[in-house]
Parts: C-alpha cells; sequence; structure tokens
C-alpha cells in the first residue's frame, strides 16, 4: 500500500527526514507517532506528491503519489485546518468533491454522506467560519474522505478537540477501517495509537526507532510491569514479568493494606528509544 | 475545464462574501469616478457635441439656414470664423465645423434646379457618430429651410420668382409639370386657410431630391482631451477597479497557500498550474465585470459614450489580462498576506502615478510622458482612453493592446513558475 525507503528530506539546513523507511499494509490503521518536528506531517506531504524526496523512493498505491491519477486515490486532512471559512459547510465538501472529479448525481450523494458521516449535516448551510473547534475538525476529515479514497492521510486530526468531539473522530477512523480503508494517523498522543493503531511507528529527528503492534512495542521497549505494594505506611515497588505471583509471595508473608501494577505504557518505550519524554 | 470554473466560482463566490474587496473592486472605483468626474467639472449635463458654424457669405437665405443651426439644441453652437474653427477640431475642442459656403443662399433659393446647396462638415475621420448625428439634423434643417421659404409670403414671392426664372434650365420633359406646380402652391399658400404645406410638394418634386449636399473634410485631431470630465475620472475609476480586484486576489492566493486549502487542493489530483490558472480565471472575470459595470454606469448615467464598444471591449480584456499577470507575480513575492499587500501597494503605486491612473496622461510633460511608457497601467489607461473617446483605430489599439498581453502572459507566467516552484 506505501512503501517509503530511506527517504531524506532537508529544508535548506534543516533534516526533516533522515532516511527514514516504512510499510503500510493494507486495511490497517497504521500511527506515525513522534515529538514536534519529527518529520510526520513531511512524511504526509510525501506520501501525497506536495514534496519530493532529495534521496530515497516513495511508493503509494504502487505508483509515484506525483502523478495526479494516483492522488485521486488518497485523501489528506491536513494539520491545519483546510476550510474556506466564508463557505458553509457543504459549500466546502461541494468544492473539494469536484476537485476530485465528481460531477452531477454522484457528486450530490457523496457530500450527503460525508456530511452524515461526520453528523454535521444540520449544520451544513452554516459558514464554516462558524463551526465550532470540533466541527471544524470533523469538517476537515469529512473533506478529505468525500471522494471515497482508498487511503486517508490524517495529519493530527485531533489537535484541539475536546473529549466529546475526540471520540466522535475515533469513531469515525474506526469505521473508516471497517469499511476497507487503509489510515495512516499522525499524533503525539500516545492514547490514540493506543486505542487506534494497529501499528505504529515511532519516529523522532526525521528516523523511524521502532515499528510494531503497541502490545509489541510495550513487550519489546517497554521494560517490566511494576507492582506496588503499600503496607504498614511503606511504598514498595517490585519490577516483575509476573505480578500476581510476586502478589502472592507478599501476601503470604502479611497484610497488604493497597496494591496496584503499573503496566509499560508507549511513554516508557519512548523515553526509552530516544532517552527523553515524548512530551518536552 | 471543471477544475478551473469550478476553483474560479469558488473564488467569486469568496469574493462576493468579502465585503471589504466587493467595496474595493467595486465601490471604491465608482466613487473615484463620480466624485473626480464632479471636480473636472464634468457634470454640466453637456454631452451634447460643441460644433462651429462657419458662414463664409452674405445672404439672407444663408443667414436664415445659420440662425436655425444656432437654435439647435442638440448641438453646442458657437458662430466662428474659418481660421478660428479649424483650429479648434484640429485641438478637438469642438467635434466638428459646419461650414456654409460661398453660393450657399444662391443655392438654397433654387430648390428643384442645379446643384442642392453645399454643406461642408470639417471634422475628425475617426468622429462617425457625430457626422451621422449632425448630417442628419443638418438635412433635417434644409427640409424645414425649404418648407419655410414655401410658407413665408415674402419669402414664398422671391423663391418662387427665383424658381420660375430658372424654368428654363429644368430638363423639358418635367418644364411644364413645375410650372403648373408652382402656380398651384402660390395659389394655395395664399389661401389664408392653408396655412401648413402638405406632401403634395414632394410628390412634385419627383424623386431624387435632396434638400442639402453634405461634404465632409477631414481634419485630423492633433493633440485631443476628453469631451468630458467623467470621462477622465471614469479611466481612472476603472483603474482603481483593477486595483481593487488586483489586490483581493493577491491577497486571496497568499492567503490560499498560508492556509491548508492550498495543500488540501495541491493533494487534489490538479497540476499547481491549473490551480493558478483557476484563480486567475477568477480574478479576470472580476476585472472584467467590475469594469464592465463602471462603464455602464458612466455611459447611461454621466454620459461617457464610448466611441467604440467593440474597442472598450478589447481594451479591456487586455488591460484585465496584464492585471491578472501582475497579480499573480505580486502574490509570488510575500510569504505573509502584509508582505505581499504591501509589495504589491509598493509596486503598483508608482506605476499608477507615472501611467496617467491619477494625473491624465493628456496633460502630463512630455518627460513623465516618456517615463510613462514603462508602466503597464499607461497602456491600459490609453486602451480605454482610445476607445472612450481618444477615437483610436484599431491599428492604433494594436500597441497598447500588444502591451498588455504581453504584460499579462509575462508577469502571469514568471508568477506561477515562481509560485509553484515554491515548497508547500
Ligand atoms: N516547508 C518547510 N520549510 C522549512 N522547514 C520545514 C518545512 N517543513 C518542515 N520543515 C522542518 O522539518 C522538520 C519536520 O517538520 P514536520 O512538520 O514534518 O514535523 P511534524 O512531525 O509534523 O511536527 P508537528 O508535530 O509539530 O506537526 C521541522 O524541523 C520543520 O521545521
Ligand atoms: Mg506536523
Amino acid at each position: 500500500m506505501i512503501r517509503i525507503d530511506s527517504v531524506r528530506k532537508q529544508f535548506g539546513s534543516t533534516v526533516a527526514l533522515d532516511g527514514l523507511s516504512l510499510d503500510v499494509r493494507p486495511g490497517e490503521i497504521f500511527g506515525l507517532l513522534g515529538p514536534n518536528g519529527a518529520g510526520k506531517s513531511t512524511t504526509m506531504a510525501l506520501l501525497t506528491g506536495l514534496q519530493t524526496p532529495d534521496a530515497g523512493t516513495v511508493s503509494v498505491l504502487g505508483g509515484d503519489p506525483r502523478n495526479p491519477a494516483l492522488r485521486a486515490r488518497i485523501g489528506l486532512t491536513p494539520q491545519s485546518l483546510a476550510l474556506y471559512e466564508q463557505l458553509s459547510g457543504r459549500e466546502n465538501l461541494d468544492f473539494f468533491a469536484r476537485m476530485f472529479g465528481l460531477r452531477g448525481e454522484r457528486l450530490k450523494q457523496r457530500v450527503d454522506a460525508a456530511l452524515d458521516f461526520v453528523q454535521l449535516a444540520d449544520r451544513q448551510h452554516d459558514r464554516a467560519g462558524g463551526y465550532s473547534g470540533g466541527m471544524q475538525r470533523r469538517l476537515n476529515l469529512a473533506a478529505a474522505i468525500v471522494h471515497e479514497p482508498e487511503l486517508i492521510l490524517l495529519d493530527e486530526p485531533t489537535a484541539g478537540v475536546d473529549p466529546q468531539s475526540r471520540n466522535a473522530l475515533f469513531d469515525n477512523v474506526l469505521a473508516l477501517k471497517s469499511a476497507g480503508r487503509t489510515i495512516v494517523y499522525t499524533t503525539h498522543y500516545m492514547e490514540e495509537v493506543e486505542r487506534l493503531c494497529d501499528r505504529v511507528a515511532i519516529v523522532d529527528r526525521g528516523r523511524v526507532l521502532a515499528v510494531d503492534s503497541v502490545p509489541g512495542l510495550l513487550r519489546t521497549y517497554g521494560g517490566v510491569p511494576v507492582l506496588v505494594i503499600e503496607r504498614g505506611g511503606r511504598i514498595e515497588r517490585i519490577e516483575t514479568n509476573d505480578p500476581l505471583r510476586a502478589l502472592n509471595e507478599i501476601a503470604a508473608v502479611g497484610p497488604i493494606d493497597t496494591f496496584h501494577v503499573e503496566r509499560p505504557r508507549l511513554e516508557q518505550v519512548f523515553l526509552h528509544l530516544t532517552g527523553r519524554s515524548l512530551r518536552d | 475545464m471543471h477544475a478551473w470554473f469550478a476553483l474560479a466560482a469558488k473564488d467569486i463566490r469568496l469574493l462576493l462574501r468579502n465585503r471589504g474587496a466587493l467595496f474595493f473592486t467595486v465601490g471604491w472605483p465608482m466613487l473615484v469616478a463620480i466624485f473626480f468626474g464632479l471636480i473636472f467639472g464634468g457634470g454640466g449635463g453637456s454631452s451634447r457635441p460643441k460644433v462651429a458654424l462657419v458662414v463664409q457669405e452674405q445672404h439672407a437665405a444663408t443667414e436664415r439656414f445659420a440662425q436655425s443651426v444656432l437654435k439647435l439644441d442638440t448641438l453646442e453652437v458657437e458662430r466662428l470664423d474659418a481660421a478660428k474653427a479649424e483650429e479648434q477640431v484640429r485641438q478637438g475642442k469642438r467635434s466638428a465645423a459646419i461650414v456654409l459656403p460661398e453660393g450657399f443662399g444662391e443655392r438654397s433659393a433654387r430648390t428643384f434646379s442645379g446643384d442642392p446647396p453645399q454643406i461642408e462638415l470639417w471634422l475628425d475621420p475617426s468622429r462617425k457618430a457625430e457626422r451621422a448625428m449632425i448630417e442628419g439634423m443638418l438635412m433635417k434643417l434644409g427640409g424645414e429651410a425649404m418648407f419655410s421659404a414655401i410658407s413665408d409670403p415674402s419669402a414664398r414671392q422671391q423663391w418662387l420668382a427665383t424658381s420660375r426664372g430658372d424654368l428654363d434650365r429644368v430638363d423639358p420633359a418635367s418644364r411644364q409639370q413645375f410650372s403648373d406646380f408652382y402656380d398651384a402652391l402660390d395659389a394655395m399658400m395664399a389661401t389664408p386657410q392653408a396655412s401648413a404645406p402638405t406632401t403634395q410638394g414632394d410628390a412634385g418634386a419627383g424623386a431624387g431630391f435632396t434638400p442639402l449636399a453634405v461634404t465632409a473634410r477631414e481634419i485630423t485631431v492633433a493633440k485631443r482631451g476628453p469631451s468630458n470630465g467623467f470621462a477622465i475620472s471614469f479611466t481612472q475609476g476603472m483603474f482603481w477597479a483593477l486595483m481593487g480586484a488586483l489586490m483581493s486576489f493577491v491577497t486571496s492566493l497568499v492567503l490560499e497557500r498560508m492556509q491548508g486549502t492550498w495543500n488540501r487542493l495541491r493533494s487534489a489530483p490538479l497540476t499547481a498550474g491549473s490551480i493558478l490558472l483557476g484563480k486567475a480565471l477568477a480574478c479576470f472575470a472580476v476585472m472584467l465585470t467590475s469594469l464592465l459595470l463602471m462603464s455602464a454606469v458612466g455611459a447611461l448615467v454621466f454620459g461617457v459614450v464610448p466611441h467604440s464598444l467593440p474597442k472598450l471591449l478589447l481594451a479591456f480584456i487586455a488591460a484585465a489580462i496584464a492585471f491578472t499577470g501582475l497579480m499573480m507575480l505580486l502574490a509570488s513575492i510575500g510569504r505573509s498576506v502584509q508582505s505581499a499587500s504591501g509589495a504589491a501597494w509598493a509596486v503598483m503605486m508608482p506605476l499608477a502615478m507615472v501611467g496617467g491612473a491619477m494625473i491624465p496622461l493628456f496633460v502630463m510633460p512630455p518627460w513623465m510622458l516618456q517615463l510613462s511608457n514603462l508602466s503597464p497601467v499607461k497602456w491600459a489607461v490609453l486602451g480605454i482612453e482610445g476607445a472612450i473617446w481618444r477615437g483610436f483605430s484599431f491599428a492604433e489599439m494594436a500597441t497598447p493592446v500588444a502591451i498588455l498581453l504581453a504584460t499579462g502572459v509575462l508577469c502571469g507566467g514568471l508568477g506561477a513558475w515562481r509560485i509553484t516552484r515554491q515548497p508547500a
């Protein structure tokens, strides 16, 4: 579906991508997790032909995304809202659908479907500039899927959105996956990756540090779980791969006031891989 | 194709929803046109052609005809001597001179024999509309003069005496017929009840009769000014219409590129060139519409009637193409709305200043006129003036039109090339 091989991209003296390689399989939600400036948006730009690699190769849907015909099969939600505020929600979708070659009855059907999909049908005639942040994000998503692309690229689609709209967007993404679409999802929120993505690439400074499913990453890089117990007013932290057995052994010795298990999270994976925290 | 129109329609819709942009492309130019038109003393409702009257003999009939010309309320007529009249026509101060030459009175007394009375019209060959209008009015006056000669008793007696005396010069076949006609006319007009002439006179005169013969003498206008102050101010207003649309589209193009919409469009199956072409199409359409609106108001309300409509359309199209190209180039300079519109003003204002959009070209000192050749604004102004009041021929229109088209293509191409090369 997507194959990026040893791509290098430099802007002046800034190296945005430094030998980045990726494979995305059909039908999966693939996460790109990385801090600001990691090169996520640059990767998206390469995938839609907006940027050309300085070195290395990019293949999308079996071809070069700089080929316009191929781009008709890709949908992008840019990181910044890409909407005309003076146009209504419907006018925005109608316009972008036309840009992807839709006409006539199918155009109307697809605009209706996209509005329904993101639950904006009742506000379709209001100007996009008057929408809330969450509604604008939803319209931004709708504009990327109005032409029914096979491959959907979502660049931080939840930026600046309240939890409720965020959940609605998650539902949308999962629905698109069920409909057989392939999705690339960039974010710097670990929760989103944990909740949505089949596989994740951890990127930093233009390179992929690791690619795997979330459990796989945790197994490999997350370290061991920690059993935390409180007895006699003291807190003890015990690293163990089998917290239940450890708990039983301790309970056999004497009474325990409270306990819980700290499972490794992607935060630890990131810390382990880069030596620094994701949110710095 | 479809994508270009959808792109252009989107931009036009956005413009229509942007009150500021709308004001600067339509409202402000109109205000400039009206306000400065009033300052230039355009008003007065004087869209009547100014005409000189030259009388080259002393003769009662000639004098009567001259008086009737002076009384015309469709023309603004002043009686001048030949030299003065010719000079004023040459300077474009008057559209034409009506000349009643020697022998005019004599001939007008001989309605049905000899040559019809001659009138000369001195005017610029380009003034075709005025020529037709003046000739028509003179013919009408000639006809009326003949009827009044017949209905006024003393004039009639004189006219009949001359006419009867001339009978031997008339074609022998119709000599008797004319003689009978004069007798009948004399008898009929002498009866008090018969106050108005009937059309019998025409019937008796037979075919091929004209009351006057008008010949034209061409005087090419050396340096011509507009007839109406609004003609200057509306040309200036048209510059502001072009300028307003240019600024609006510089802003909209830069804004588009800064917002994500440009990337979204670029990710569509469109080339950058076709996105820019859509933008250019919208800009061109807005400019042309605004210009047509200005000229319609100018013509219908302020008497700025273009000398040639096809030439005006040609000038508008060429000017809109040039300004669309300039828009593209200027939009490629700035990376923010402020810097782009700042640059656009900085470039356009000097071009407008020397280009005749502020100081009319025809009052410019020669050195400035030389300098103005460098400004595309000058060629836009000249093309529009050429079609409105300078009376340019198509050959004369060719220079400004060619320069404007070249400006549009070169600037537009360079701008588009710069924009598509810049990273998203
Ligand atoms: N058009 C550009 N011109 C110059 N530098 C650029 C450009 N695009 C990206 N960069 C630089 O390349 C690097 C990677 O940027 P990119 O936008 O891909 O990061 P990102 O992972 O999307 O970050 P964020 O989470 O902030 O969106 C950054 O250092 C950025 O400044
Ligand atoms: Mg980004």
